[in-house]
C-alpha cells in the first residue's frame, strides 16, 4: 500500500487508482485509468454508434457516466466493468434515438485469428497455390497492399508514403483485400 | 502491475495502428488477441468500419479534452476571478453611464437600473466553485469543467461566466458541449490557420459555439497540419517553435501533452505523433517553455535562437502523491467546515459544532505516514451518544488510512462532551478533515 503512493502513477493498476478516486475524489487519477482504455472505448462506441463525431462525444459522456457510476458501485475489475458501461452507454444512446443496432456479420470485420492459423497445414502447396490464385482476383490496388503489407512488412503509413496514397484509402485497400481473400479461399 | 503494463502495451499497439504505423506483425498480435478479448474485438470491429475516418486528431483531441476535465490548473481561476472583476467593473461603469445619461434627459432610472442588476447575477458563481465541497465528483464538474476554457488569453472575459450554467445543463448532452459538426471544425481550421484574423472570426461564430471553439483552437492547430508543421502564415513579429515530446524511458511519444510559453497562457497540445507547433512573439528573447504531462515530471526549457525544440520526459519522478498534496492544500484552505455531519438537532456537541470544530483545527496531529504519502480527504467516522452526552461505540465508515482514522476517533474523544436531549442513545457521525 505504501509503495503505490511512492510509484508512479502511471505504474499503479487501474484498480488502485480507481479506488484513489473514490476515496478521495481525485479526478486525476479517473482521468488517468480512463485515459488507458481509451482507443479501446472510441472503437467500441465506432462499432455500436456507426458514427465518428457521436463516437468522440461519447467517449466523453461515458467518463462522466463513469465518474458518477465509479463512486457508487463497488468495481472489482475494472476493465471488464468499463466495457460493460461504454456497451450499454451506446445501446442506450441508440435506444433513446429510435435507433437499433444491427450486428454486422461482415467476417472480414470480425477479427479472428482463424486466418492467421489455417488448419489445412498438411498440404502447404496447395494453399499457397490457392492464395496466389485468390490473390490475381483482387483489384490492382488491393493486392500491391495486401502484398506490401503482409508479404513485405511494411506498416500502413510506409505504403500510404510510397503511393502517395491516403492512410485511410491504404487501411481500406487491405481491409477489402483481406475480405475478399478469405471469402476466395473460403470457397 | 502485470495488467497494467498488459493494457499500456495494448494502448500503444493500437495508437500504432491508429497512427498508421502498424505492421502485419502488429495486425497479427492484435488479432489473436481479439480473439479472446470481446472489448478489443469490438473496438477493432468500429475502428474497421471507419477506415477512412481521421481517428488520430478525435483521439488526441479526446485526450485533450480528457485532460482538461480532470485537472486541477491554478492560473485560470485567478483569471477568471480577474475576468469577472472586469465584468463588475464594466457593469456599473456601464451603470453609472446610463443612470447619469437617464437624468440628464430626465427619464426614469428603473430600465438601465435593470440592465445593472441582471447580468451582474452570474458573478458570484465565478468564484463559487472553489469554495465547493470537491469530495463529491458531481459537485467537482462545474470547476473542473470550467477550469480549462481559458488556454486562450485573448478573450478570457467571454466563456467562463456565461458558460457555468450552460455546462451544467449540458454534462449529459455531449453534443451541445463539442462542436464536431462540420461547420464548427471549419470555423477552428480558419482559426488555426490565420490566427491575427481569429478575434474578428470568433465573433462571426455562434455565440453558443464561441468557447468551445476557443477551448479547441489550440489542439485543432495541432492537429491540421501535423504532417507539415511548419506550414500556414505566421503573423507579423511572431515566430514558430516545433518539435516532438516522446516518453524518456520507451521514446513513444507523449500525445496531448501540453506546451506552453511560459508565464502565458499561450500554448498547444501535442498531436498523434507527439508533435507540437507553437507561436511565439519574436521580441521575447529569453522566452522559455513549459512542457508538462499527467504523470510526468515538467520540463522549462529555454527557446534561445532555436526553431526546434525536440524534449523527453520522465514518468519515474512524478509521482501522483505530489500531484494530490497540491489539490490537498488547496481544499483545507477553502472548505473547511463542509464536514458532513448528521445527527438531529437534539444531539450535538456541546458549544455547537463550531466548538467541535475548532477543538479539531487546533488539535489535529497530522499523522507522519499521512504527511510522508501526501495524503488528503476525509474520514467519516459513526458513533454512538449516550444520554449523558458520553461517545462510545466509534466505527470509521469511510477510512482513509495512514493513521488517520486513529487520529478522527482520537480527536472525537478529546474533543467536547456532546448535549443529547432526546432521553435515550443516539447514533451520530462526523467526518474529520485531514
Amino acid at each position: 500500500m505504501f509503495r503505490f503512493f511512492q510509484r508512479s502513477a502511471a505504474q499503479a493498476s487501474d484498480e488502485e487508482l480507481l479506488q484513489r478516486y473514490c476515496r478521495q475524489g481525485d479526478m486525476e487519477a479517473l482521468g488517468l485509468v480512463y485515459q488507458r482504455y481509451m482507443e479501446l472505448v472510441y472503437g467500441v462506441c465506432l462499432k455500436y454508434l456507426q458514427n465518428e463525431a457521436e463516437a468522440e462525444d461519447a467517449v466523453m459522456s461515458i467518463f462522466e457516466e463513469l465518474a458518477a457510476k465509479a463512486a457508487k458501485s463497488e468495481v472489482r475489475e475494472f476493465r471488464p466493468w468499463l466495457y460493460v458501461l461504454a456497451k450499454n452507454h451506446c445501446l442506450m444512446a441508440l435506444r433513446k434515438a429510435g435507433r437499433h443496432f444491427l450486428q454486422s456479420s461482415d467476417p472480414a470485420l470480425m477479427q479472428s485469428a482463424e486466418l492467421w492459423h489455417p488448419d489445412t497445414e498438411g498440404d502447404e502447396e496447395a494453399v499457397l497455390a490457392r492464395l496466389q490464385k485468390c490473390m490475381e482476383q483482387l483489384t490492382v490496388q488491393q493486392k500491391r497492399c495486401v502484398d506490401l503489407f503482409y508479404l513485405q512488412g511494411k506498416s500502413y503509413k510506409d505504403i500510404a508514403d510510397e503511393d502517395g496514397e491516403e492512410l485511410g484509402k491504404v487501411r481500406s485497400h487491405i481491409q477489402n483485400g483481406r475480405r475478399n481473400l478469405k471469402n476466395c479461399m473460403e470457397k | 502491475m502485470q495488467a497494467s503494463n498488459n493494457i499500456r502495451h495494448l494502448k500503444r499497439l493500437l495508437q500504432r495502428r491508429i497512427a498508421g504505423h502498424a505492421g502485419a506483425e502488429d495486425e497479427r498480435m492484435l488479432s489473436k488477441q481479439a480473439a479472446e478479448d470481446p472489448f478489443l474485438q469490438d473496438a477493432l470491429e468500429g475502428l474497421d468500419a471507419f477506415p477512412e475516418g481521421d481517428h488520430a486528431a478525435r483521439l488526441a483531441r479526446l485526450q485533450e479534452r480528457l485532460q482538461g476535465r480532470t485537472q486541477r490548473r491554478i492560473i485560470p481561476i485567478f483569471i477568471q476571478r480577474a475576468a469577472a472583476a472586469v465584468l463588475v467593473l464594466g457593469l456599473f461603469g456601464l451603470g453609472w453611464w446610463l443612470l447619469s445619461n437617464g437624468e440628464e434627459q430626465m427619464a426614469g432610472p428603473s430600465a438601465p437600473q435593470a440592465v445593472v442588476i441582471q447580468p451582474a447575477d452570474p458573478k458570484p458563481d465565478a468564484p463559487a466553485p472553489i469554495a465547493d465541497n470537491t469530495s463529491s465528483p458531481i459537485a467537482q464538474m462545474p470547476k473542473s469543467r470550467q477550469t480549462p476554457a481559458t488556454t486562450s488569453p485573448q478573450q478570457p472575459a467571454v466563456p467562463p461566466i456565461p458558460n457555468l450554467p450552460d455546462n451544467l445543463a449540458a454534462a449529459d448532452k455531449p453534443a451541445a458541449i463539442s462542436p464536431t459538426d462540420a461547420p464548427g471544425q471549419a470555423a477552428a481550421a480558419e482559426l488555426a490557420d490565420v490566427a491575427s484574423e481569429a478575434e474578428q472570426k470568433k465573433e462571426s461564430v455562434a455565440p453558443k459555439m464561441q468557447p468551445d471553439v476557443a477551448k479547441s483552437q489550440p489542439s485543432r492547430a495541432a492537429t491540421a497540419a501535423p504532417a507539415s508543421p511548419a506550414a500556414g502564415p505566421v503573423p507579423a513579429g511572431f515566430r514558430i517553435i516545433t518539435g516532438k515530446i516522446l516518453d524518456d524511458d520507451t521514446g513513444e511519444p507523449l500525445i496531448g501533452a501540453t506546451v506552453l510559453l511560459e508565464g502565458t497562457q499561450q500554448g498547444t497540445v501535442t498531436d498523434y505523433d507527439g508533435s507540437y507547433r507553437l507561436q511565439i512573439p519574436e521580441k521575447e528573447a529569453d522566452a522559455r517553455i513549459v512542457f508538462s504531462y499527467t504523470g510526468y515530471e515538467s520540463k522549462i526549457v529555454a527557446v534561445g535562437g532555436q526553431q526546434k525544440l525536440n524534449v523527453r520526459l520522465d514518468a519515474s519522478s512524478a509521482s501522483l502523491s505530489e500531484v494530490v498534496v497540491i489539490g490537498g492544500a488547496r481544499k483545507r484552505k477553502t472548505d473547511r467546515s463542509a464536514a458532513i455531519r448528521s445527527s438531529s438537532e437534539d444531539v450535538q456537541p456541546q458549544g455547537g459544532w463550531d466548538a467541535l470544530e475548532q477543538h479539531i483545527a487546533k488539535n489535529r496531529r497530522m499523522p507522519v505516514q499521512a504527511v510522508a504519502n501526501g495524503i488528503s480527504g476525509q474520514v467519516l467516522v459513526e458513533f454512538s451518544v449516550t444520554t449523558k452526552g458520553k461517545l462510545h461505540g466509534f466505527k470509521v465508515l469511510e477510512p482513509l488510512g495512514f493513521g488517520c482514522d486513529e487520529e478522527a476517533i482520537r480527536l472525537l474523544q478529546t474533543g467536547p462532551e456532546w448535549q443529547n436531549n432526546t432521553g435515550k442513545e443516539q447514533k451520530a457521525s462526523y467526518s474529520v478533515r485531514f
